[in-house]
């Protein structure tokens, strides 16, 4: 492993220093950011795709991206977390259109499968259980219809104007429900943002 | 974009739209361009670096979304097959890889067995160390939250013994105030019940008595061992002095002697009324010759032998 990071000091690097030594080669560095984020990442393509088999494979897909990307990331576009977070939702994204063609072309509703929750808090890490509570409390603050428009946003995929036309809201108060929404959590998530720049 | 929203509308509507892109495409500078770390893309035409700051906190904002997801632990047949999709060589310094990262997945196998850990990669002890110390953060959080509601249920515990001993005073007062009240009707039970004072009143003698306002009262309270005799008015009369006899069956016997003046009195054993069962009392006016007598014979001042019980 190159000197950038030692095997020894992953464990308290930063992630960014974590995606610096993933650059230089480190598989080290790379085991190190999975055990930090795939309990969540996996999550999230859990909760786009439904599938657990298709969800895995959407996170080893992430990492071999982080693999082949490390190089590219530029800290302060974005955090490592958010970084990997738009990389899982991409893809995992992707795998859903194209499963809705594939349902269209079959006239089969795809068939979720049922959730099986590990309980992936003894893996998580102690930052991660603490952020999630902080993040579930104020999403939970967020009335319905704000949250609605914005889920279906991120993890359906759905523009604003397919949002309205999915829900019958005009697309005007689509996008008034959704920037509220935003404007909500960014101001009551700050202290995560912080943490995170 | 419509006029009427904000600046700060429109970035979050772009970081919005900005997701359906390639990642790299907002996030990665120079997408097209080949090698690590591109310069970055100038900011948005007529944008400031106010507005990247601002893009930046929505996309921050939105990548924190998945937090509030339950995490799934993946299989450690996972994690093994990711490092086993990756290259063994270093990728330092070359460009990206001609092939999807998706032609490198290792299919996940429904049967879920699991591969065998790739050789060449070197055992990653810090991985256990992370779980512990989650392990343990999360079971210290348990005890504290276990600690907490204890202390809920002590306080709780508390609260109700203090109710408790408020009734518990509340009915130790009436309690106590039933008792007094007890004992008040039990000492008026008792006041009707017990043997009232004898009394014996002494009035003047004769038609013409000697000492006309004189007057005496004899009794003895329940329970007492004497009489009392109280004489009022037993002005001194020609120097004599006035002697008390108890007339018994057996002849009078004489009980004291009361000096003369308003008031006065004289106490004696009861026991000489029971010996010596009353029939009267007479109090007599005598010379100091006469009261040296054994018997009365100074004239009759008081007298009585009328006894009755007083409540």
């Amino acid at each position: 492993m190159d000197a950038l990071v030692s095997d020894a000091s992953l464990l308290s690097a930063s992630d960014g220093s974590v995606v610096r030594a993933i650059a230089e080669g480190s598989q080290e560095a790379v085991a190190e950011l999975y055990d930090r984020y795939a309990p969540m990442l996996l999550g999230l393509a859990r909760k786009i795709l439904g599938s657990p088999e298709d969800a895995e494979e959407i996170l080893q897909e992430v990492f071999v991206h982080v693999w082949d990307r490390a190089g590219r990331y530029d800290p302060t576009r974005s955090s490592v977390s958010t970084w990997l977070v738009l990389i899982a939702r991409s893809r995992a994204i992707d795998r859903l259109r194209s499963r809705r063609v594939v349902d269209r072309t079959h006239t089969t509703a795809h068939q979720q499968a049922p959730v099986e929750h590990a309980s992936a808090d003894g893996a998580s890490r102690v930052l991660h259980v603490e952020r999630r509570g902080r993040v579930r409390n104020e999403l939970a603050r967020i009335p319905d219809e704000q949250r609605e428009v914005l889920e279906l946003a991120f993890y359906k995929g759905l523009t604003q104007r397919e949002i309205a036309e999915e829900t019958g809201i005009p697309l005007g108060t689509v996008k008034t429900r959704t920037l509220l929404a935003m404007k909500k959590l960014r101001k009551a998530l700050r202290d995560e943002i912080r943490e995170l720049l | 974009m419509n006029d009427s929203y904000s600046r700060e509308d429109e970035t979050i509507l772009a970081a919005l739209e900005a997701l359906d892109d390639e990642p790299e495409a907002g996030l990665e500078a120079g997408r097209s361009a080949e090698g690590p770390q591109s310069p970055r893309e100038p900011a948005p035409a007529g944008g400031t670096e106010a507005d990247e700051t601002l893009r930046r906190l929505y996309a921050e904002t939105l990548g924190l979304l998945p937090y509030a997801l339950e995490p799934v632990a993946p299989r450690p047949a996972v994690k093994e097959k990711v490092l086993a999709a990756l290259p063994g060589t270093a990728p330092a310094g070359r460009p990206p890889a001609a092939e999807s990262p998706s032609s490198r997945v290792v299919p996940i196998e429904s049967g879920r067995k699991e591969a065998p850990a790739p050789a060449g990669t070197p055992p990653r002890h810090h991985a256990w160390l992370s779980y512990v110390a989650a392990v343990v953060a999360l079971a210290a959080l348990g005890l504290a939250g276990l600690l907490y509601l204890q202390l809920q249920k002590t306080q709780s515990a508390l609260a109700e013994m203090r109710l408790e001993r408020g009734q518990l005073t509340d009915r130790l007062n009436e309690q106590e105030a039933s008792l007094h009240q007890l004992r008040e009707m039990s000492e008026l039970v008792s006041a009707v019940a017990t043997k009232g004072v004898e009394v014996c009143p002494l009035r003047p003698v004769g038609d013409k008595p000697m000492v006309p306002n004189a007057f005496a009262v004899l009794y003895m309270p329940p329970g007492d061992e004497h009489w009392y005799l109280a004489a009022s008015n037993l002005t001194p009369s020609g120097g004599g002095i006035y002697k008390v006899w108890l007339n018994t069956k057996d002849g009078p016997m004489p009980v004291g002697v009361i000096q003369s003046g308003n008031e006065a009195s004289l106490m004696f054993p009861a026991k000489i009324a029971t010996d010596h069962p009353m029939v009267s009392i007479t109090i007599t006016l005598e010379s100091e010759e006469q009261a040296k007598a054994p018997m009365p014979e100074g004239p009759q001042v008081l007298y009585g032998d009328q006894k009755m019980q007083v409540l």
